[in-house]
């Protein structure tokens, strides 16, 4: 997984996402802040309702009806996109792949041409033929078999898996220099989607790809990502190297969520169920978003909302606990290189 | 293994058989079958009458009145010595043209409206469908009757005041598609891929109801037929002696009594053109349905 480090190519700064209404401000993502370097597949994960495909679209520049990007900016290339409260824009430079790639594709278009016409619509003057035969090339990337014979076959012919490599191939096609992946593999067969995922790494290593990598399987982002983003209940709650954040978990959440996953019920006896859900959007109160399930809740995760703070260089947890004696012995203190 | 598996492509059993707006057949069946080939039969009637040896449809021979099949007139004359053969083609075409103007113009008002308010939603939508509301509420004939009064416009004026008020109808059906249409990722794929807005709506969204637009067109066209023949038995459509299907029954309606032939002959063709239509309607929906 080591990659070089390159340069940053995605900054996502003090992102807001709220609610389209006019006269409140409902926020369903508040303040996020990463960045992705060159060539680096970095993982965002949280349970259903914390806020990460909203993030991963707001990223993208493809929010859904009905939200709008509040605050913040998100930076690609070292250039500003989407800074415009209202803009709905896609942004150039980012691809998405979508969870489903049953409904991802335009049924009524050939394989070829939906390529093809993502090449063409960001690159205008590239001719029908050329363009054609740059998509059969991309096809053949995404490791499509007999890809100039499957280029003319509608997306009912393709199964699964195909479809997400095809998917994969669309937002490839004009060469952005980040992908966010918004669950890619979770619509399909364990056996297929590991084909995937070696199919995304092995894009963010030839091509230097950033990969935002959305997901809620533990186990997954743990195998492929460089780093870790942890998102609850709309804010990221920690956020370092892989390692970091699997062996040496510091916010109380994800040590929750490591105890959750059935390789630590094998061994811990018994599947641990964590109490509890994501609040709704609205009822965030003040304090600690995390305290009404936390086993280490005391007066003061009602009262102060903490704020994200390195625990070491690269490591950022939001958790007043951490840091303090009784917690420490948890955790060697390692100072790392990070962002 | 997994390899094997995944790069085999999926066919049904069959030759491929294209699903979803990929050009997909419907089954027709023989009713289907019949239904379509009397529609079609009528279109090209329509389109090659003026080359047909026929005899001068509005010429009368007043000493040839109510005349019996014969060489000269294969479906006898009517009232007046017109040649009914004739008549009967002609007013198939005009029949014909003039629902198809009626659907034109419903078409070109209400599926690229309907489509954009269930896209765009928001204010359009709101607006849009008051409007919609509006015009539904006025009654056809009073309308046509009105617009023949005030304006004479003739039957192209007619039919194009049906237009409007059809394209309520259609608004409504593909708005409500889009709306389901819209909903699908691959809209936000196509996005993604850097598609304006437009190419959405024309790539994306409309092979995904062209089927209902099809399903439409084919019932309203029923509709407007029976409309159009409705408005010239009342003298506000077609103007006599001009023959289209509602002309010939108003002109021979007083013949029921003596010759039944005269006013059976474009009652039973029209009858049976709407019957087609609605059938293949029935059949267009049922295979949307089924999906």
């Amino acid at each position: 997984m080591a990659s070089e480090p390159g340069q940053t190519v995605l900054t996502v700064d003090n992102v807001t996402v709220e609610l389209d209404r006019p006269h409140e401000s409902t926020p369903l993502v508040t303040d996020v802040s990463f960045a992705v370097r060159r060539g680096e597949m970095v993982g965002m994960v949280g349970e259903s309702g914390s806020g990460k495909s909203l993030t991963a679209s707001a990223v993208a520049g493809l929010l859904p009806r009905g939200v709008r990007l509040a605050r913040g900016a998100v930076e690609i290339d070292g250039r500003a996109a989407g800074t415009d409260a209202t803009a709905r824009t896609r942004h150039d430079g980012v691809a998405m792949v979508f969870q489903n790639p049953m409904t991802s594709l335009n049924p009524s278009m050939r394989v070829g041409d939906q390529v093809a016409e993502a090449i063409r619509l960001r690159r205008p003057g590239t001719s029908r033929r050329d363009a054609r035969r740059e998509a059969v090339e991309v096809l053949e990337r995404v490791e499509i078999t007999r890809p100039a014979e499957r280029a003319r076959q509608y997306p009912f012919e393709f199964s699964g898996g195909m479809r997400q490599r095809v998917m994969i191939a669309i937002s490839i096609a004009h060469r952005p220099s980040v992908l966010v992946a918004d669950e890619p593999t979770t619509a399909l067969d364990v056996t297929v989607q590991r084909g995937v995922m070696d199919l995304l790494d092995r894009l963010r290593a030839d091509m230097g790809l950033a990969v935002l990598l959305v997901s809620h399987d533990l186990a997954l982002v743990g195998e492929r990502c460089d780093r870790l983003l942890v998102m609850y209940a709309g804010e990221l709650v920690e956020q370092g190297e892989t390692e970091n954040v699997l062996r040496r978990p510091l916010h109380p959440y994800v040590r929750a969520l490591q105890r959750c996953t059935p390789e630590h019920a094998i061994a811990a006896g018994g599947l641990y169920s964590l109490p509890g859900r994501v609040p709704q959007a609205g009822e965030v109160r003040t304090g600690c978003r995390f305290a009404a399930r936390c086993e280490l809740r005391t007066a003061e995760c009602d009262e102060t909302h903490p704020t994200l703070d390195a625990y070491a260089p690269g490591h950022l947890v939001r958790c007043v606990h951490v840091g303090r004696p009784e917690q420490d012995h948890h955790h060697e203190r390692r100072a790392e290189g990070g962002v | 293994m997994t390899e094997v598996l995944e790069t085999e492509p999926v066919r049904a059993a069959g030759p491929a058989e294209p699903t979803a707006g990929a050009g997909r057949r419907v089954r027709l069946g023989w009713p289907g079958t019949l239904a379509l080939g009397f529609v079609l039969i009528c279109l090209l009637i329509a389109l090659l009458v003026p080359f047909l040896p026929l005899a001068e449809p509005n010429e009368q021979d007043l000493g040839d009145t109510l005349a019996r099949y014969s060489a000269d007139h294969l479906l006898g004359t009517d009232q007046l010595g017109r040649d009914l053969l004739a008549r009967l083609l002609w007013a198939i075409r005009t029949s014909l043209f003039a629902g198809l103007t009626a659907i034109v113009v419903a078409t070109l008002i209400g599926l690229p409206t309907g489509m954009l308010a269930g896209y765009r939603r928001g204010w359009f939508d709101t607006v849009s469908a008051r409007i919609a509301d509006v015009v539904l509420t006025v009654p056809a004939l009073v309308l046509l009757l009105t617009v023949h009064t005030a304006l004479r416009t003739g039957i192209t004026g007619q039919m194009v005041t049906l237009g409007v008020i059809f394209a309520p109808r259609i608004y409504r059906v593909m708005r409500a598609e889009t709306i389901r249409v819209a909903t699908m990722p691959y809209l936000l794929a196509g996005r993604m891929s850097g598609c304006s807005h437009v190419r959405i709506l024309w790539r994306y969204l409309l092979p995904g109801i062209r089927a209902q637009v099809r399903v439409q067109v084919s019932y309203l066209l029923g509709l407007s037929l029976l409309i159009e023949a409705g408005i010239s038995f009342l003298g506000v459509g077609v103007e006599s002696p001009d023959a289209s299907l509602g002309t010939m029954l108003s002109g021979a309606a007083a013949m029921l009594a003596s010759d039944a032939r005269v006013v059976l002959i474009p009652a039973a063709v029209l009858s049976l053109l709407i019957l087609s239509l609605n059938v293949i309607g029935d059949i267009e929906s049922e295979g949307e349905r089924r999906g």
